[in-house]
């Protein structure tokens, strides 16, 4: 950074020093061509300024020259106006009148000899007596002041106006006043008047040669009695080359002077120039010193937050930048230091949150190699994680590195990576897992393509699980499917058993049927006496034939009664009959049977009982009851009767039998129940009578329902709906 | 005489109605098939056909369909004699074209009565 300030200050100097040189240059050629002009306007004052001198100078003759006192030239009455004249410029000496042969008669200073002012009087006098006008002598060497000066003459003139003397005025040329005070001369400028006879009349002081006596360059005279005003360049008496110039004083026989140095104005502006140049130069210096130590300030720090930078970088997490130099610079210091540490903090906690999840986390530059993987990455691969970071990730963990090679490298010409990703990648240990993917390109600030971060779920157990599910299900629809099979085949035996029952049932019901049609047929037509007549004993015994034939007949058709129940097939005839007229019926039917046993058989209505039912099936039911009550009946007597309900009608069969137990009820209208009674003779039946009783009741909507009280007989109870509902079968 | 044909492959309950029958004066064809009976209906004409349901060639119910196809008409009263008492027997008998419907065993008390129903005597 030193080396840079240090050079741009010389990138700035350098051009100016080159600058300064090309116009040093250039001010000598336009130097040379405004000297003259110069050297004409300094000639011009000096030519003004004499000419003014010698205006004032004219007046003040012409003022004295018309002095009475003067004029009466009295050496005893001389006028004082002379003394206060002379006094008017530091330049006059001596003011004084001399008659008209050249005698001096007053004088501002001390009187000399008339003898002593001859020299000086020569060369005025005559020209005034001679011109009798205003007369500028030549330079001489004064009588009294012993300068050299110039005599300036008024001519004083008589009553009629003859020539009776003069009034003159010298000036010290020595102190003579070169240029107004308004435009001094330059350094190493001269200036001078002379006479066009060649005489100098005054000089700049640098001259250093008497007024009077030397004269002007030849080539300089010569130019000015050539021209009225010019300039040129000429090296001076002194052996200096000057530009001079040239102009003349107006009625005096005098022109001006003025010479420039060229040499001395190009030193001058050189001088100044190079005065400048150092100025700049060691400003440059001072400047490029100050950027030095204010670098050596900045860039010192600079650098070493970059050293700590670079450090950090290149993976030292604990490299942090040394404090020092400006206070500015120990303030970004620890900034930089701060931001180190937060970024620490920040990797860290990414780092440990990327170690502690089980999430493969890899980083990959554009050409695939690993620039990071978290320790879940390393764990599951089996790689350590030096060997992962640098190596190509396909080549490394793929067992079929193509197709995501292509995929990826894709992505690193037009950046369209797939968001999530399915691929296995193999462990060192020849393991393959499912590696579910999210994936992001990596760009830089300039949206460059630097690589990919990717996170990724190990979903080989899910996946397999998923499989296994779907096995189980696939498996469970099979076992549904294989015991549904099973169960409508079972369904299907059943149905075929059922049905092999219900043929069983009816083909035996048939063929018992048809040996019992043969029993009770021929029993009957020879009881009858249709075969002959037989004896009364042959009648008895045949008769126990019939009857048993006739039980049997009933057992026969109570299973097939019970049959027919089951499996729903029975079939109802429903007609409107008269109850009463069918209980009645049913009680003469058993007449003969309780008369054998002495019992007594009552009946009763409280009018008739219009219903509408099945006459075959509640006969059925009545002839069980009645038959139960006289079967079971020893003595007394077995009631019917037939009652109108609200609901419909009830008959009931009451004995004055056995009776029996509570609980033995319920038992009573089981099916193939007996119930057994001690010290009682067993009673024939099968045990179907109740148990079909209530079920056809229930067929036909009724219910039969039973009191009874051991040795206090028993009542049955059929209920009927007065008109049957087809529903409620 | 009244002629009643008799379609039963059981010689008992042949024999038994056959007996009961000409013992009341009655005339009685046999049959002990359904082809026998199709025939004989056709042929001898009678009064009355008892039939039995389950015969060894084709059921009665065939039978009876059979002989109200044929020429013979079904003028001629069938009852159905059988031991088929499961539901729906009844019905299914009427419905091939039988006029009554005997359950077997017969009961010889009001077995002759039920004929002469049968025949328009009673």
């Amino acid at each position: 950074m030193s080396t840079q300030l240090i050079g741009l200050s010389l990138t700035i100097a350098l051009p100016l020093a080159a600058l300064f040189g090309y116009n040093l240059h250039r001010s000598d050629e336009r130097d040379k061509r405004e000297l003259g002009t110069v050297a004409l306007r300094l000639a011009d004052s000096a030519a003004k300024n004499a000419e003014f001198l010698l205006a004032d100078a004219r007046r003040a003759l012409t003022v004295l020259a018309q002095r009475p006192a003067l004029l009466a030239l009295d050496r005893n009455a001389c006028d004082p106006l002379l003394g206060d004249i002379q006094k008017l410029q530091p330049v006059y000496r001596n003011a004084r009148t001399v008659n008209r042969d050249g005698v001096l008669i007053c004088s501002a200073l001390a009187p000399v000899s008339a003898a002593a002012a001859g020299p000086d009087l020569v060369s005025w006098f005559g020209q005034v007596r001679d011109s009798m006008q205003f007369t500028i002598g030549t330079p001489a060497l004064g009588v009294i002041s012993k300068r050299w000066e110039v005599t300036l003459a008024y001519p004083m003139r008589g009553a009629q106006g003859e020539f009776i003397g003069a009034v003159a005025l010298s000036l010290d040329l020595d102190d003579y006043p070169l240029m107004p005070a308004s435009t001094p001369l330059p350094r190493g400028a001269v200036a001078g008047i002379a006479s066009y006879a060649g005489v100098v009349i005054a000089r700049s002081t640098e001259a250093g040669r008497p007024v009077g006596s030397s004269t002007l360059q030849s080539k300089l005279r010569a130019a000015a009695l050539a021209a009225e005003s010019g300039q040129l360049e000429i090296v001076g008496t002194d052996a200096i080359p000057r530009i001079y110039a040239f102009t003349p004083i107006p009625r005096s026989g005098w022109y001006a002077v003025a010479g420039i140095s060229a040499a001395d104005v190009y030193a001058e502006s050189r001088a100044r120039l190079l005065q400048s140049l150092l100025l700049i130069l060691a400003v440059l210096l001072l400047a490029s010193a100050g950027a030095f130590a204010v670098a050596r300030r900045i860039e010192q720090p600079l650098r070493r937050l970059a050293d700590a930078a670079g450090a950090v970088a290149a993976g030292d997490r604990v490299a942090r930048a040394p404090l020092g130099g400006s206070r500015e610079a120990v303030a970004l210091g620890s900034r930089f230091n701060a931001m180190l540490d937060a970024l620490d903090a920040s990797e860290r906690q990414f780092r440990e949150t990327m170690g502690n999840v089980h999430l493969v986390a890899v980083a990959l530059d554009e050409r695939g190699n690993v620039t990071y993987c978290n320790d879940f990455t390393v764990e599951l691969s089996g790689w350590r994680r030096e060997e992962l970071l640098g190596r190509n990730w396909f080549d490394t963990v793929l067992p079929d590195p193509e197709p995501v090679r292509m995929v990826f490298e894709r992505a690193m010409v037009d950046g369209n990576l797939p968001q999530h990703y399915e691929n296995e990648i193999i462990t060192r240990g020849g393991e393959r897992r499912l590696i579910h993917w999210s994936n992001t390109i990596l760009r830089d600030a300039a949206a460059r393509i630097l690589g990919t971060v990717s996170l990724g779920e190990d979903v080989t157990e899910r996946k397999r699980a998923e499989e296994e599910l779907l096995k189980y299900r696939d498996h469970l629809e099979e076992l549904v499917k294989e015991r549904t099979t099973e169960l409508n085949e079972a369904n299907l035996r059943l149905q075929e058993l059922d049905r092999l029952k219900s043929m069983f049932i009816a083909s035996m019901s048939h063929e018992l049927r048809t040996p019992l049609n043969s029993i009770i047929g021929f029993t009957g037509i020879i009881l009858m006496g249709m075969s002959g007549e037989i004896s009364a004993v042959q009648k008895k015994q045949l008769g126990m034939v019939k009857n048993s034939a006739n039980h049997l007949l009933d057992l026969i058709n109570d299973v097939i009664d019970v049959s027919k129940i089951e499996t729903g097939k029975t079939d109802l005839s429903i007609e409107a009959f008269d109850l009463s007229d069918l209980a009645l019926e049913v009680k003469e039917s058993f007449t003969v049977a309780a008369s054998e046993k002495g019992l007594n058989l009552e009946w009763g209505t409280d009018g008739g009982a219009e219903v509408t039912s099945d006459r075959r099936r509640v006969r059925q039911i009545l002839v069980n009851l009645v038959g139960n009550a006289v079967k079971f009946t020893e003595t007394g007597t077995v009631a019917i009767s037939v009652l109108k309900t609200g609901k419909g009608v009830e008959i009931k069969v009451s004995d004055t039998g056995i009776g029996m137990h509570r609980e033995d009820m319920e038992r009573l209208f089981q099916a193939f129940s007996r119930i057994h009674f001690q010290d009682r003779p067993v009673v024939e039946g099968a045990g179907l009578g109740l148990y079909l009783s209530r079920r056809i009741a229930a067929l036909l909507g009724g219910e039969i329902t039973a009191e009874s009280e051991p040795g206090r007989g028993s009542e049955f109870t059929l209920s009927l709906p007065r008109t049957f509902q087809e529903e409620k079968g | 005489m009244k002629k009643i044909l008799i379609v039963e492959d059981n010689e008992q309950n042949l024999y038994l109605m056959q007996y009961m029958l000409e013992k009341s004066g009655y005339s009685v064809v046999i049959a002990h098939s359904g082809e026998e009976a199709v025939i004989s209906a056709v042929q001898e004409k009678p009064d009355l056909i008892l039939m039995d349901i389950q015969l060894p060639d084709m059921d009665g119910l065939e039978v009876t369909r059979r002989i109200r196809a044929s020429e013979a008409d079904g003028k001629i009263p069938i009852v159905a004699v059988t031991s088929f008492a499961m539901a729906g027997d009844r019905e299914k008998a009427l419905a091939a074209g039988c006029n009554g419907y005997i359950e077997k065993p017969i009961n010889p008390e009001n077995f002759l009565g039920e004929i002469a129903k049968y025949l328009g005597e009673a």
